[in-house]
């Protein structure tokens, strides 16, 4: 499994950082704006700090760090930007493309909701979120190899 | 595929009780008698066999039977291919068309390509039964257009437009614009999206939100769209505030409604 993740971050260290030229995270998280470069590194980082949420221990309580990125868990958005990358992490893995780009469109989710899923426990959070999708993303993977569908119209 | 005429509900969904169960059927049962012909059944990862089950009966009593896996909201990958294969053969030869996303798997939860993950779902509906149609979907927003890119799609869901102050006629004139000749077929929910919810709009009653969705349904089949009403609010099966919320037939009350 470990393994595993660490090609995982070796894909998006490659794919992000070539593939963004300009930052389309703007206002989509609660970053610290006073980090050096604070596009370049949302751009290269976020994919990352999906997985090293995953599988390093950096879930401090009130602030998750990686590199000179900081993220503020009470952030509105920060759950849905992770949970949101998992889409794109599948269609990047599939293509071997990279991120395509990013959106919140449609994922209206409430102040509350949002706080009551980042006070859950760590444990918890990462188990519900996190695990079992890449645990499975793996096999979403291989599937993509083994479906086709025609694009004839079926009436 | 031809959907003139389709006025479907949703969702019906695998009751955890006898009482849920229950519920659906009388829900059903109204629902037929205000002249609703179909239903979007809707599989969660649960165990299939009880929802192929009310898929065949449905199929039996005359309902057309669309299907839809809805994916967990935090987590699109929650279920592998095998397991919605699975529960894609149990179910899906009683039904007589399936979408392809469906909330969480909903094209503006995707941002740029997705084609991958819609590929895998399709290509499992299609290897279990060969000759489904598959319902792709439009969501429009901002005057602006995110598609499944799917060319083999036999129809396709109309998303965010379903509401009070959209009007069929001038929607239908806007996909005529972009050249879009499909058969639509328009989610139905209500005033504005998470009227019960997010939104909590005080003082709206069952029966207000009811006569909405009904006014809504005609404004757009007089324009003649198909509909597919939801009987909730469009949160979903999850908790708001600490208090249950669904959209499904196994805890709606439209039959009292009108009381």
């Amino acid at each position: 499994m470990r393994k595993y993740l660490l090609s995982l971050l070796s894909i998006f260290i490659l794919n992000t950082g070539t593939i963004f030229t300009q930052d389309p995270f703007d206002d989509l998280l609660g970053i610290n704006t006073n980090v050096p470069n604070p596009a370049v590194v949302k751009v290269v980082d976020i994919p990352v700090l999906h997985i090293a949420l995953l599988d390093l221990d950096i879930f401090s309580p009130d602030v998750v760090t990686f590199g000179t990125l900081e993220l503020q868990k009470s952030s509105l958005r920060l759950f849905n930007v992770l949970s949101l990358q998992s889409t794109n992490l599948f269609e990047s893995l599939v293509t071997g493309t990279g991120i395509q780009g990013m959106s919140i469109q449609g994922m209206n989710v409430s102040i509350s909701n949002i706080t009551s899923k980042i006070n859950q426990s760590k444990e918890a959070w990462m188990a519900n979120i996190n695990l079992q999708l890449f645990s499975n993303i793996k096999d979403w993977v291989d599937a993509s190899k083994m479906y086709t569908i025609s694009s004839k119209k079926i009436h | 595929m031809n959907l003139s005429g389709v006025r479907a509900i949703a969702e019906v969904s695998t009751p955890n009780t006898i009482e849920e169960s229950k519920n659906q059927e009388s829900e059903l049962a109204w629902a037929k008698a205000q002249g609703y012909n179909s239903v979007l059944l809707v599989w969660r990862g649960e165990s299939p066999l009880q929802l192929s089950s009310i898929a065949s009966t449905l199929k039996t009593d005359g309902w057309k039977v669309f299907f839809a896996y809805s994916p967990n909201e935090g987590n699109l990958f929650d279920r592998t291919p095998a397991q919605i294969q699975e529960a894609a053969s149990l179910i899906l030869p009683h039904c007589d068309a399936a979408l392809l996303g469906w909330r969480a798997s909903s094209v503006p939860h995707f941002s740029g390509i997705a084609t991958s993950y819609y590929k895998v779902i399709g290509g499992i509906y299609r290897s279990v039964k060969s000759d489904i149609p598959l319902i792709g979907e439009t969501f429009i927003k901002n005057s602006s257009i995110d598609d499944i890119e799917y060319s083999g799609r036999s129809a396709t869901l109309l998303v965010n437009v379903g509401y009070e102050g959209y009007q069929g006629k001038a929607i239908a004139g806007y996909l005529s614009s972009k050249k879009r000749t499909d058969s639509f077929l328009v989610l139905v929910i209500g005033k504005v999206p998470y009227y019960d919810t997010i939104k909590m709009i005080k003082g709206y009653t069952l029966n207000q939100a009811f006569l909405d969705k009904q006014k809504i349904e005609k404004n757009f089949s007089s324009a003649g769209f198909s509909t597919v009403t939801l009987v909730g609010d469009g949160y979903g099966e999850r908790a708001f505030n600490g208090l249950p919320h669904s959209d499904s037939l196994t805890h709606s009350q439209f039959r009292n409604s009108l009381k």
